[in-house]
């Protein structure tokens, strides 16, 4: 092909009205050894255009794909599970703030509030002696009862039944 | 949406479940009580209780068993006594019991002399809390009995003070 007849394909080329078999020839030209080094220029525009042809899938392109696709199904999660966090933030912040400040009459709370440590005897004897006492007294009130109620009246059965 | 209700639920239950603990009967009825100079109370830790094992007590072996079998499942003892205003203290108090919670085990009133009342909460077998209310005509005593609490064993100890008292009693007699 001589210069003149590329510089006309080249023009052709450019207004976009090569046919196919021009462009065909224009490709063998530049791929070529023997480029006029007026048209070195343009020499990269067709290799690249056939290198770009001749790129295929590379053979992980599936597997790309997928793990893709994975972490997109990730990330969908996450979007659903972020606000649900904050419902659950702004929940736990109310409930903070309920515990922290309670209401503030609580008769039911200062019942509980009885520090009974204070009533405790000294001493792990004495505390035994009055343990000790107290069950004395509660089985003599039993006795003591369970005596006039079968003597008495023979009151509730369940009692006289236990206390025989 | 799995997710939420699950959460809203669980908060739910969180805030409906009843916060208060075991509550013994003094603590929930009788607390103005307790901070009244008039009374005198007492209360024993279950640390006490524990102790029961290595003293001695001066007592008969059948009693000493009998009191070392019914320590062994208590957790706690509270006492009140007072000794002015008793037969108006005695009919407060076994008004204020819930009934519902306390089931009466058993009452017994002396012709005008004194009168006492058992009240038990339960769970099944088990008597989680014994309740004594004693008004006669010098003392005032509410006893509350907390732990896991074998009604068989009380009775046994029971006996073991009636046997001795009926000894007494022959005694006196000879």
């Amino acid at each position: 092909m001589t210069n003149q007849n590329i510089q006309q394909l080249l023009d052709k080329y450019f207004e976009g009205e090569t046919s196919l078999e021009e462009e065909a020839a224009l490709k063998n030209y530049f791929q070529g050894q023997h480029i006029d080094p007026a048209f070195q220029a343009f020499q990269p525009l067709f290799r690249y255009l056939d290198a770009e042809r001749q790129t295929a899938l590379s053979p992980s392109f599936d597997e790309k794909v997928l793990s893709r696709i994975q972490s997109e199904r990730q990330m969908r999660v996450r979007r659903i599970i972020l606000p649900l966090a904050r419902v659950a933030a702004v929940i736990a912040i109310i409930l903070g703030v309920f515990a922290l400040f309670p209401k503030n009459p609580q008769p039911a709370q200062a019942v509980a509030a009885i520090d009974w440590e204070q009533y405790e005897p000294e001493t792990d004897e004495e505390a035994i002696a009055e343990a000790t006492a107290a069950l004395k007294l509660l089985a003599s009130k039993l006795n003591g009862s369970s005596k006039t109620a079968t003597s008495e009246l023979g009151k509730i059965e369940k009692s006289a039944a236990v206390f025989k | 949406m799995r997710i939420l209700l699950f959460v809203f639920t669980a908060i739910l239950l969180a805030a409906s479940t009843p916060a208060q603990a075991q509550v013994d009967a003094i603590s929930k009825y009788f607390s103005k009580y307790v901070d009244d100079e008039r009374f005198t109370v007492v209360y024993i830790s279950p640390k006490a209780f524990q102790m029961f094992d290595k003293l001695d007590i001066d007592l008969d072996d059948d009693e000493a068993n009998a009191i070392k079998e019914v320590v062994k499942d208590l957790r706690g003892l509270r006492i009140l006594v007072a000794e002015e205003n008793t037969m108006a203290l005695y009919k407060e108090a076994s008004q204020m019991i819930n009934k519902n919670e306390y089931e009466v085990l058993m009452t017994v009133r002396n012709k005008g002399e004194e009168s006492v009342d058992f009240l038990i909460k339960d769970t099944g077998d088990i008597i989680d809390e014994l309740l004594m209310i004693v008004g006669g005509p010098e003392d005032f005593v509410l006893m509350s009995f907390v732990g896991q609490i074998d009604i068989n064993k009380i009775s046994q100890m029971a006996k073991a003070f009636e046997d001795d008292e009926e000894d007494e009693d022959e005694d006196k007699e000879d």
